[in-house]
């Protein structure tokens, strides 16, 4: 996919993401899609984090009960974490390092911790 | 996030992140995959990564992690985080944090590791080598660190590796000063010592960035051995390629390996001066100071040390050597003897002065040609006809100053000999005696261009010191070079879509901005290891396909 499409969908992404009624599955979905895209060669980094939608992430991350879409989003924040200082340092400010530790706290299992760990 | 920078690091550090981690590790220790293992080590290396270090409360737990890691893992690119660990907690030179490292048992484990090492693991070797060089170093001596080094058997496999390891001789050549009887030891573990430094320090081996490890062992060869290695050491060092090397390379050594140096030669002539096998190598020593206008000699007096002082009074007495031959040099001709620039220049200046050297004649010189030439041929012959005992008293002023350049004419046509002849058949006795300096001038001149080309190339020998902008530079770019395929192996295996296992990519590196505060660790290691290495920040995992 092309970065623009994704920009332009990224749009999309957030409103799901931040819409309380939007059931899981199709937040997991978007959730997956955007990990999928995270995985290109040349990860779309910059559209995510300007989306803003590390809160949604976050959210959804502490409300999931599925270890699978916790694992994605943990996964999503620990690559946004491979960005440069800039985008470090916006993770920081969104206190997703706070998250990260919560998350290795209360999911004590060799994925969740290597996803941590990683990032 | 950790190798942003060491603020980033910090505010991690700050909310105990390590702790959460390591308890975390407690509980899973057992079942944790290797990929897991191996990002983990990854991550506490991070951890205690960058400049300025954390601050060791915040890292203490990490001690009993690396011990029991340590014990158990067995993949060599999780080994070498933990290994770089070790070094980076050595690296801060706290006391409390070493004593936490031998307290777990940290340094005892490693010291098993290495002797568990089967010959021909080249690979992992390097790693304990690596890190042992962070456990003495002329800034670090502590008890110890330097009890698992000199401990028999860690010695014994040490020495061993002199022949293929030249790292070992950095280590050896400070474990010898603390070690009783080390010397006679690792001449006793490895007869091959001698040859491999003397290879070394010609640049047959090792390149140069173990030629002050070889220097300084061998200082601390000749003054901590019996008289058995000392004369064995310096019948080495006497080799007129090896000495002559030495002296050459004298100022770009360090100052602590030209301490133990000095030290070595000091002692060791002492205790043999009597005995006359080694008077003739002494004497070549004692040429090889003094040799190159004792530059080497004059060098270490400049830096106004009086720890150097106090040696080269020992030497002088040692070595029987003179003040004034310190400051005559060498009784080599004068078109081989070597100064420094500035002393080449003032000589230089002296002596055109002396010679009374026209500039401007010098420029009309090569005008006037051949016919001059004839012309202060017959000249001097009508002079010489004349006789006249009071030489060119009458002459007048214009024809003084013409003949001179016109001396330098002739010998430049006629070759070195034949402008003599000349001047001697044609000048009369008081210019006699204002030729002879200009064809000293001349010769002084030639001189100074061959000192200056001998300089050159000593100065090109210098190089290979520490403080050569050219080595850093070289050592960057292999290091540069190296990193790509290290940074390649390091990468643990990924995730893939939805929990499968996926296949992890990694994208060249990028050089990591000075600014952003990420990057190698600055101090100590840059002035003469190789640097740490270092996680690419730019790895991404990729779904797999």
């Amino acid at each position: 996919m092309e970065e623009g499409d994704f920009s332009k969908q990224i749009g999309d992404f957030k409103k799901i993401l931040a819409n309380k009624k939007e059931d899981y599955g199709e937040k997991a979905a978007v959730i997956h899609e955007i990990r999928i895209n995270l995985c290109e060669d040349n990860p779309p980094i910059k559209p995510v984090l300007d989306a803003d939608i590390i809160p949604s992430l976050i959210t959804l991350g502490k409300a999931t009960k599925a270890e699978e879409t916790l694992i994605e989003i943990v996964w999503i924040l620990s690559n946004l974490a491979f960005g440069d200082h800039e985008a470090v340092s916006l993770l920081l400010k969104k206190n997703v390092h706070k998250f990260l530790i919560e998350t290795l706290n209360s999911h004590q299992t060799d994925e969740v911790f290597y996803n941590v760990i990683f990032s | 996030m950790a190798y942003d920078g060491p603020e980033t690091r910090d505010v991690l550090l700050g909310l105990k992140t390590l702790s959460h981690i390591l308890t975390v590790f407690q509980k899973l220790k057992t079942t944790l995959s290797e990929s897991t293992r191996n990002r983990l080590a990854w991550t506490v290396c991070a951890l205690h990564d960058l400049d300025p270090p954390p601050e060791y409360a915040q890292v203490e737990g990490a001690a009993k992690y690396l011990s029991y890691s340590l014990e158990h893992e067995k993949e060599p690119n999780t080994l070498h985080y933990l290994l770089k660990t070790v070094a980076l907690i050595l690296q801060t030179l706290r006391k409390e944090a070493i004593a936490k490292l031998k307290e777990e048992g940290v340094l005892s484990q490693i010291q098993n590791n290495f002797l568990a090492l089967k010959d021909g693991n080249h690979a992992q070797v390097d790693e304990y080598l690596h890190c042992f060089s962070y456990f003495i170093s002329d800034q670090l001596r502590v008890q110890e660190l330097v009890d698992i080094l000199s401990e028999d058997n860690t010695f014994k496999a040490l020495a061993k590796l002199l022949d293929s390891q030249n790292p070992a001789v950095g280590i050896l050549s400070h474990v010898v000063e603390e070690k009783d009887e080390g010397t006679e030891d690792l001449l006793k573990y490895n007869s091959e010592t001698l040859n491999l430094l003397s290879k070394i320090v010609t640049g047959e081996s090792g390149g140069h960035s173990h030629y002050q490890d070889a220097i300084r062992l061998i200082g601390n060869l000749l003054y901590f051995g019996n008289k058995e290695t000392r004369r064995a050491v310096l019948t080495k060092i006497a080799e007129k390629s090896i000495i002559s090397r030495i002296m050459k390379s004298m100022l770009n050594l360090k100052d602590p390996v030209i301490q133990s140096l000095l030290r070595g030669i000091a002692e060791a002539a002492k205790a043999l001066k009597s005995e006359k096998s080694v008077s003739q190598q002494l004497l070549v020593i004692k040429e090889a100071f003094l040799d190159s206008d004792a530059l080497a000699w004059k060098y270490l007096v400049l830096k106004k040390d009086p720890k150097f002082n106090q040696l080269l009074d020992v030497l002088k007495t040692e070595l029987d050597i003179k003040d004034d031959q310190i400051s005559k040099g060498s009784k080599k001709p004068a078109h081989k003897r070597m100064g420094t620039m500035a002393q080449v220049v003032q000589e230089g200046k002296k002596f055109l002065e002396g010679a009374e050297f026209d500039p401007n004649a010098k420029k009309t010189r090569g005008r006037k040609g051949k016919a001059e030439v004839e012309e202060k041929k017959t000249a001097g012959s009508a002079s010489k006809k004349k006789g006249s005992k009071k030489g060119g008293k009458g002459k007048p002023e214009e024809e003084k100053k013409a003949e001179t350049p016109k001396g330098k004419a002739a010998s430049k046509s006629k070759g070195k000999k034949g402008a003599k002849a000349i001047e001697e058949e044609t000048a009369e006795p008081k210019f006699r005696k204002k030729i002879i300096p200009t064809t000293r001038a001349i010769k002084r001149t030639k001189t100074m261009i061959e000192t200056l080309k001998q300089s050159e190339q000593i100065l090109a020998g210098f190089e290979e010191g520490p403080r050569s902008g050219r080595k850093a530079s070289a050592t960057k770019q292999q290091n540069q070079a190296k990193q790509p395929q290290e940074e390649e192996k390091q990468q643990p295996a990924g995730r893939g879509k939805r929990g499968q296992k996926a296949k992890e990519t990694v994208e060249e590196p990028k050089e990591v901005p000075e600014s952003s505060g990420r990057g190698k660790r600055k101090g100590k290691e840059e002035k003469k290891e190789e640097p740490l290495k270092e996680e690419p920040k730019t790895t991404k995992r990729t779904k797999k396909k």
